[in-house]
């Protein structure tokens, strides 16, 4: 008799009102599409990491190395005047007989004028590419062994064959 | 698809009409299957059922709400299985005895039982839309989705026991509701 009566009961509450059993799933089409969205956010910083990784690695791969593949400090000239890209903190900077010079704008072509140089020396040291050279024969650049040479006011450092421009920025206390 | 491109396949006598049912509500009434048979080749078993039910009915039926009918018929396929197994397990006794009995008995499906099933729906209707929006969730989830008490509990940040609880505590609330409408179950 119990069981007939729970039968009862179970039929009469399969046939409730439509709208009552449309809110129950409604809630649980909400905890799905919550669930989903969690997976959707989290599949999102997914790729952004991912995006983020491939960015670096490939940054890494376009920027040059010197020939025991230390990544160069910023700035370093790769031969192509035109194409220089500073991305230094500041400028290219060389510091001789107790003056700072920066690299000029305009490249000049300084080939053909080479008995206009007076030769000075080579870079012997280097600081960061975000400092400026304070000693005589330094630079802000992995130069160091390119020759210097004087033009003028200006100074010419010789950079793997090539002739760069240095205008005098300003001179150091003597 | 929407419910009623559905249901018009079935009008149409298209063999379409039961994939497109198992693909936007085949978990749902496995899940409600599930719920009650915990066996996954019995609700499988039932799903089919219910698509066949669908496809001998659609027409002349035409459901206002296609999910909350199949979820009916599903439950509906669901108890009488769950009966049906429930009966075999006890193989020897009298229960199965009665169980083979009863297929002498004309359907119970009378128009008296029907009338007093249909009354005793209206009455927990009444019950429901009286009860907050939470409860009354609460109340469908467990008893008409099937869905456990501690998967209740869990998303609702509450602890099992509190939750079996909260159950107790509706379910005598509708035999309160029951007791003053006059039935005794």
């Amino acid at each position: 008799m119990k069981e007939k009566e729970t039968s009862k009961l179970y039929n009469s509450i399969t046939n409730v009102d439509n709208q009552f059993i449309g809110e129950a799933q409604a809630i649980n089409r909400k905890k799905k599409i919550k669930k989903f969205g969690w997976l959707k956010w989290g599949a999102l910083a997914a790729c952004l990491c991912l995006i983020i990784y491939g960015a670096f690695t490939i940054f890494n791969l376009l920027t040059p190395t010197s020939e025991n593949n230390q990544q160069l400090d910023a700035g370093t000239l790769d031969g192509d005047p035109a194409g220089y890209e500073q991305t230094a903190d500041i400028a290219p900077m060389v510091c001789i007989n107790r003056a700072l010079y920066q690299i000029a704008g305009d490249q000049p072509d300084l080939v053909g004028k080479e008995d206009e140089f007076s030769y000075l020396g080579e870079i012997s040291s280097k600081v960061s590419s975000s400092q400026k050279p304070t000693e005589d024969f330094q630079a802000n650049d992995n130069i160091i062994g390119s020759k210097v040479y004087q033009y003028d006011e200006c100074i010419v450092v010789e950079i793997n064959g090539q002739y760069w421009l240095y205008e005098l920025l300003y001179e150091y206390q003597k | 698809m929407e419910d009623l491109q559905i249901i018009s396949l079935y009008f149409k006598r298209n063999e379409a009409a039961i994939s497109e049912t198992a693909t936007k509500y085949g978990v749902f009434c496995h899940r409600i299957a599930l719920n009650i048979l915990s066996i996954s080749a019995d609700a499988d078993e039932c799903v089919n059922d219910t698509y066949l039910r669908a496809w001998n009915s659609i027409p002349p039926k035409k459901p206002d709400k296609l999910g909350a009918w199949l979820g009916k018929v599903v439950r509906n396929i669901a108890f009488d299985l769950w009966k049906k197994n429930h009966r075999q397990k006890r193989y020897a006794g009298m229960e199965q005895l009665l169980s083979e009995l009863e297929d002498c008995i004309p359907s119970p499906a009378t128009v008296e039982h029907q009338i007093e099933e249909q009354e005793l729906t209206e009455v927990i209707n009444t019950w429901l839309a009286s009860l907050p929006q939470n409860d009354r969730i609460l109340f469908m989830r467990r008893y008409w989705n099937g869905e456990t008490v501690n998967t209740i509990a869990q998303e609702n940040g509450m602890s099992p026991a509190n939750m079996a609880k909260k159950m107790y505590g509706l379910r005598q609330n509708l035999k309160s509701k029951l007791e003053k409408e006059g039935y005794s179950l």
